[in-house]
């Protein structure tokens, strides 16, 4: 298209008032690099990036027209063999019909200090293998040779590209330190792109600047004419970045890397404009004038028989619900992400099959249909990464739901997993906030995705311990939302229900379970129940003197999973969550309370969480009450200390004995 | 032309004399009822057949697979693996539903054609052609129909009426088609009795039908033990420009050795460097302990598969000069450097693989799937494993341990078994000392690692701090701990591995107001096995180890003991366990002994290793118990 636009043009060049020359010279090692032994600052890495300097230009060909120049030119040092990994190279490169990506002025040099002297050793041609990933997608590579310990390499190469809309992503930072990481793009006036930084850290250079080109078309009448445009130049400069370490409770990596990402916004050429994307009133215009999003849902419900007998239901919310299990039970999901639909709503009703976007606008139009207001909201799944609210980047988004209002009550409903109930959300969609897409221009608006209610799980016990010190009694597990439906899952994994108690029995130390019920596996909307007869071993049967047993018999919360010291990122629990154990203990006759465990109450700064031990007396029974309750889901890195503080007062409390006497 | 004649004349034959299902019969209602409990799949139909002709093969796989439910979803999808030299050809793709109507094909533009290459492959010709069934309900049959001719005569046909476990098998045969009289070795494992063989003029083959569910139980015998499983091998090879003969194992080597004979060898500089390098070494076992270490320091794994890729190792100068390179290229380079400096090495082929055991003695052919060292040293044989940084010198793993492997020499090629490492060899020692301080505990001590019990942190040493953080912090099984120091160093004596590892236990001497409760087994608790309601398989224990741990603990100010814990379990047939404590002025002393056997028993003896590790994991989990002086 832009090619044949600018098929008979010429660029007339003028010189960039940004053309700085790099610091890196290729082929021009410094010796200290290479007797360097390991990196002062992480003394423990494999490697370091002694430089990464990449360019992003496009710029114009008087044969092809338009094209984005990708320049790369990395230098590595190697520690020891940990840092093997960074000389592999796999360039993906796409190939879409007869436009295809061109990597070329590819150079693979190493260098080792050997006997005082530097010993080069280059890559040839012959040692690079071209992989085809798929029928559009390619890679070339390849690892550089004789790398060991002490080993400085360099890669060069360029990559261009007419692939206008699919801007490769820069990343500042590695999985080994870095002394510096550059990008400098280019982009004349024509280009639009949205760029999306993300990460923790600040560039130490981030300046842009404005050049100007010309170019030269032949009109139709044979006459030359000459356009001038302008440009802008942007560098982005990263000095000094530490490797990226991974922390546990943590989501997707993307969240946190510091990284540049771009989005095609607009290409205004002088004749043909093509605006893709500028705000969120644009956004959600074009959508709704979508094929394959707003036109689906303006076209008649696929299945209207079925909503008809729908509208019989007086009860609005109750015919919500039915419409919800209806889509829900009909369709499969075939765990594909994307807004937009596969080909129709009929179709894939018709095939009970589709993606995410097809079973949730499926929904929407049957909510419409049966006279309940529903509305899409687009949203990034939690392995997407979080939104970031001033970017307006409709590629950000690779998920949809529904949004159905009655009265001044609203749902968030999803269909796409038979076993999750109309109250629940998947997981992957609780992902800070997502965009209603509205046909009416201020119903555009954010919404919080996360409204389900807190997790809770509650093990009630009414047990007896015996002579011997063993435990017996009958045991209530009780669970709800999150925790309802990931052990439901659990359960459905296995072959029979047997195999999941033998399971479950393993997690607590000595119980061995005889009788057991489940219920409500197919009613999530209630509480999941696990109800068993059990027993407890914790000794032999010979009658004891002293009897020493943990009174929440090892269903507290045991050990603490915030081992690290210190933590860079968000701990993110996904909900809030309450758990409690209470235990009714009857302790055998003949037998009286030596000691029991202190009551406590112990809390999270800014009433984050709290956590309560509570023992009552009375007569030979003993009831014990242990409940942790977490009101955020998410807690910063500024109150990580206090969290693990937190926890490991819980461990302690949790670990508490209780001792018996005979008398 | 006249080889697919037969085929189709076998498939009719077959057609007649067993009445497969027809494809309008799909039903699962068809499917016996007992077939049907428990299994996620049920194999409907499968038609394998293996023709042989002179310079090639060829197989056609029909099957029909009924998927139960979600647990089987991915035997579903169309999965065809197949090199890029073979000529493949795709039949038929259809999806029925419960009742056996077809609900549509799959059509060729929905297959999609992926490289197999892994991270550390560089280039691969394994590739897969892929397409994603998403059923709308369950259950649900696929039916596939495809054909691969392979341009090369070598190799072993592996057929198993099995695809999965949970899995149960309505009717499976298995057919050779073998016109040209192709010498060919056949090996039968675990036949179940109710299968027919057949012989007739055009082929052998072999009928299963009904075959009960396979299912899984925790140490079990590797499924190559219980599986019915059919291995045809050509005793002729015919590999692009190579040919040679697989009837025994010095023919089977000879065909092996002839890959590299076109080698030039290492450059006279390399030799030359190697030769320095090692002249002040006086023992073969010193040499080669320092080549393999330089072998270690210079290069690295990496897979590059082509052309003969998979059986041919590239020439030793180009590892040299690449410094990388898949486990024959580090092998062969690796006995290069040995034969440069007047050392001879033994190119060895095994199957890898920590529960690869299996071996067919009188099947020679490639039975193999990795690439090692053998220097043979009178009484002191050395096994090398090239591909790793971090192997110590001499050690093999659970990856090749107590196993067949070919010696790869022209002439006198011959199977041996690697070593086995024994209730001696692989252990866990530690030793720690507990203090009390005002804000909690410390423990310093170390813990050392030996045998096959060091393979879970033989790479920890050259790991970044970081990672050793992370992996301490997920593998400690202290309830609530901090790391203060930390240090993992390889022995040098022998090849083991040391943490030395200080940290703090704030909440270790937990109690009431007249009590402390101590746990005594402060990081090595045994791990019960599942109580299982009922046992099919053998009980399978792999391998012996022992361990011992001493934990000293100091008591604090005004607290006396309560009484010194004692345990002693023993089992002749799994071992003995034994935990004593000693009072030692102020300080108490928990020495704890576990050595475990190695064993084959009946099914029955599941129960009595539960209730023996049962026993263990209570004796560990009993605390001290330290009573506040009045």
């Amino acid at each position: 298209m832009l090619k044949h636009l600018f098929i008979f043009a010429a660029l007339l060049l003028t010189a960039s008032g940004f053309a700085q020359k790099s610091s890196m010279k290729f082929g021009k090692i410094d010796e200290k690099d290479l007797i360097m032994k390991s990196f002062e600052s992480d003394t423990s890495a494999g490697g370091l990036i002694l430089g990464d300097i990449g360019s992003i230009a496009i710029s114009y060909k008087t044969t092809i027209g338009f094209e984005v120049d990708y320049t790369r030119h990395v230098r590595v040092k190697i520690f020891n063999a940990n840092g093997f990994d960074l000389a592999t190279f796999k360039i993906p490169y796409y190939e879409i019909g007869s436009t295809r990506e061109r990597i070329t002025k590819i150079k693979v040099t190493s260098y080792n200090l050997e006997n005082g002297k530097i010993a080069e050793t280059s890559l040839k041609k012959s040692d690079m293998y071209v992989e085809e990933l798929s029928s559009k997608e390619k890679s070339l590579n390849f690892s550089v040779p004789n790398v060991k310990a002490g080993t400085v390499f360099e890669v060069e190469y360029q990559l261009s590209s007419e692939f206008f809309w699919n801007m490769r992503d820069w990343d500042f930072q590695y999985t080994v330190p870095s002394r510096f990481s550059e990008l400098t793009i280019s982009l004349p006036e024509y280009f639009i792109y949205k760029k999306l930084m993300s990460g923790y850290l600040q560039p130490t250079i981030n300046k842009t600047e404005s050049f100007s080109h010309s170019l030269s078309i032949r009109n139709n009448d044979n006459s030359m004419q000459n356009i001038p445009y302008r440009g802008t130049v942007q560098k982005l400069r990263f000095e000094n970045v530490p490797a990226f370490k991974r922390e546990p409770y943590m989501n997707a990596i993307s969240n946190y890397l510091s990284s540049i990402e771009f989005e095609l916004g607009a290409i205004n050429f002088p004749y043909s404009k093509k605006d893709f994307s500028t705000s969120w009133e644009k956004i959600s215009k074009e959508l709704w004038l979508d094929n394959d999003f707003g036109t689906q849902l303006k076209r008649n419900c696929p299945i209207k028989e079925l909503a008809e007998v729908l509208t019989a239901v007086p009860d609005e919310k109750q015919r919500m619900v039915m419409a919800h299990e209806l889509v829900r039970t009909h369709m499969a999901c075939n765990n594909t992400n994307g807004i937009y639909v596969t080909s129709t709503l009929r179709k894939a009703w018709n095939e009970k099959t589709g993606k995410a976007a097809d079973i949730n606008l499926l929904l929407i139009s049957l909510l419409n249909e049966v006279g309940i207001e529903a509305e899409p909201v687009l949203l990034s799944t939690r392995d997407n990464g979080l939104l970031h609210p001033a970017q307006i980047m409709l590629s950000k988004f690779n998920y949809v739901i529904a949004e159905a209002r009655i009265g001044n009550e609203t749902f968030l409903l999803d269909a796409t997993d038979k076993h999750l109930p109309y109250t629940l959300l998947p997981e992957r969609c609780l992902n800070g906030r997502g965009r209603r897409i509205s046909m009416i221009a201020e119903r555009n608006d954010w919404v919080d995705l996360n409204q389900a209610k807190p997790n809770e799980r509650v093990l009630f016990a009414q047990t007896k311990v015996n002579t011997g010190g063993n435990i017996e009694g009958d045991f209530n597990l009780m669970e709800t939302v999150y925790y309802a439906y990931d052990r439901n899952e659990k359960i459905r994994k296995q072959t029979n229900h047997d195999d999941y108690i033998t399971s479950y029995e393993a997690e607590i130390q000595g119980l061995i379970i005889d009788d057991y019920t489940i219920e409500n596996m197919d009613n999530l909307q209630e509480p999941l129940y696990i109800k068993y007869k059990g027993k407890i071993n914790i000794s032999d049967e010979t009658p004891k003197e002293m009897i020493y047993f943990n009174p929440l018999l090892g269903y507290g919360t045991a050990s603490n999973p915030f081992t690290l010291e210190q933590r860079e990122f968000p701990v993110d629990f996904i909900s809030p969550f309450t758990t409690k154990v209470i235990n009714m203990i009857e302790i055998p006759e003949g037998y009286e309370l030596a000691e029991v465990p202190a009551n406590a109450a112990i809390s999270l700064p800014d009433d984050l969480g709290i956590y309560r031990y509570v023992i009552a007396i009375n007569g030979n029974q003993i009831q014990v009450n242990s409940t942790l309750m977490m009101k955020t889901s998410q807690i910063t890195s500024t109150h990580y200390p206090h969290l693990r503080e937190f926890y490991s007062m819980i461990v302690a409390k949790n670990a508490e004995m209780l001792v018996l006497k005979k008398i | 032309m006249r080889i697919k004649l037969i085929a189709i004349f076998l498939l009719w034959w077959v057609n007649f004399y067993f009445m497969p299902l027809s494809a309008q019969e799909f039903s699962v209602a068809d499917i016996p009822e007992m077939l049907t409990i428990e299994a996620n799949s049920v194999i409907r139909d499968s038609r394998v057949i293996y023709s042989l002709n002179n310079k090639q093969a060829s197989v056609n796989w029909y099957t029909a697979t009924t998927i139960m439910n979600p647990k089987a979803l991915h035997l579903a999808h169309l999965k065809i693996f197949y090199n890029t030299n073979d000529k493949l050809k795709i039949n038929k793709a259809t999806i029925y539903d419960a009742r056996g109507r077809k609900i549509r094909s799959i059509k060729r533009s929905e297959m999609e054609d992926y490289s197999m290459a892994g991270n550390a492959t560089l280039y691969s010709e394994q590739r897969v052609i892929f397409s994603q069934v998403a059923p709308a309900s369950y259950p649900f049959t696929v039916e596939y129909d495809y054909e691969i001719t392979y341009p090369v005569l070598y190799g072993i046909r592996y057929f198993s009426p099995y695809q999965d476990t949970y899995q149960s098998v309505q009717k499976s045969t298995f057919t050779v088609v073998n016109a040209h009289n192709i010498p060919i070795n056949v090996s039968i494992i675990n036949l179940p009795p109710n299968v027919e063989m057949q012989k007739t003029d055009e082929g052998t083959y072999w009928n299963f039908i009904n075959l009960p569910l396979l299912t899984e139980e925790p140490f079990s015998p590797d499924f190559s033990e219980i599986i019915p499983e059919i291995r045809v091998a050509p005793e002729l090879i015919v590999y692009k420009k190579y040919e040679g003969k697989a009837d025994t194992w010095e023919n089977y080597g000879r065909f092996l050795a002839q890959l590299s004979s076109e080698d030039k060898g290492l450059s006279s500089e390399t030799v030359q460097r190697l030769r320095q390098m090692t002249t002040t070494f006086p023992t073969t076992r010193e040499k080669v302990k320092v080549l393999y270490e330089y072998l270690q320091s210079r290069t690295h794994y990496i897979n590059i598969s082509f052309g003969v890729g998979g059986i041919q190792p590239n020439p030793v100068a180009r590892v040299d000069a690449l410094g990388y390179g898949d486990c024959k290229d580090l092998s062969s380079y690796m006995i290069a450097m040995l034969k440069a400096v007047d050392i001879d090495a033994i190119y060895a082929v095994v199957k890898a693989g920590k529960n690869e055991h299996f071996f067919i003695p009188d099947l020679p052919n490639h039975q193999f799937n990795h690439a090692i060292v053998c220097v043979p040293n009178p009484n002191d044989t050395i096994w090398l494993e090239c591909t790793s940084q971090v192997m110590p010198f001499d050690y093999l793993g659970s990856f090749t341990d107590n196993r067949y492997a070919l010696l790869v020499k022209n002439e006198a090629s011959r199977l041996v078994k690697t070593p086995e490492y024994g209730k001696d060899d692989n252990y866990i020692h530690s030793n720690f000392t507990l203090l009390n301080h005002s804000d909690g505990a410390i423990a310093k001590g170390s813990i050392t690692y030996g045998g096959l019990r060091m393979e879970n942190v033989v790479s920890l040493p050259i790991l970044t701090r970081t990672e050793q953080l992370s992996w301490l912090n997920s593998t400690l099984e202290i309830a609530d701990f901090t790391i203060i120091s930390h240090h993992f160093r390889t022995g040098e004596a022998e090849a083991n591995i040391f943490l030395d590892l200080e940290l703090g236990l704030k909440s270790y001497f937990s109690g009431t107001s007249n009590r402390l409760f101590v746990p005594l087994n402060l990081n090595n608790k045994v791990a019960v096995p599942a109580r299982l309601r009922s046992r099919k398989y053998p009980l399978h224990l792999p391998y012996a180890f022992h361990t011992t741990d001493t934990l000293n603990i100091q008591i604090p100010a005004g607290y006396t003991p309560v009484d010194l814990p004692q345990a002693l379990t023993e089992d002749e047939r799994f071992g003995t366990y034994s935990m004593q404590t000693i009072q030692n002025e102020n300080t108490i002393s928990c020495i704890r002994s576990f050595e475990f056997k190695k064993g084959r028993h009946a099914p029955e003896a599941y129960q009595a290793f539960y209730e023996f590790m049962q026993k263990i994991s209570l004796a560990d989990a009993r605390p001290l118990v330290l009573l506040k002086e009045e």
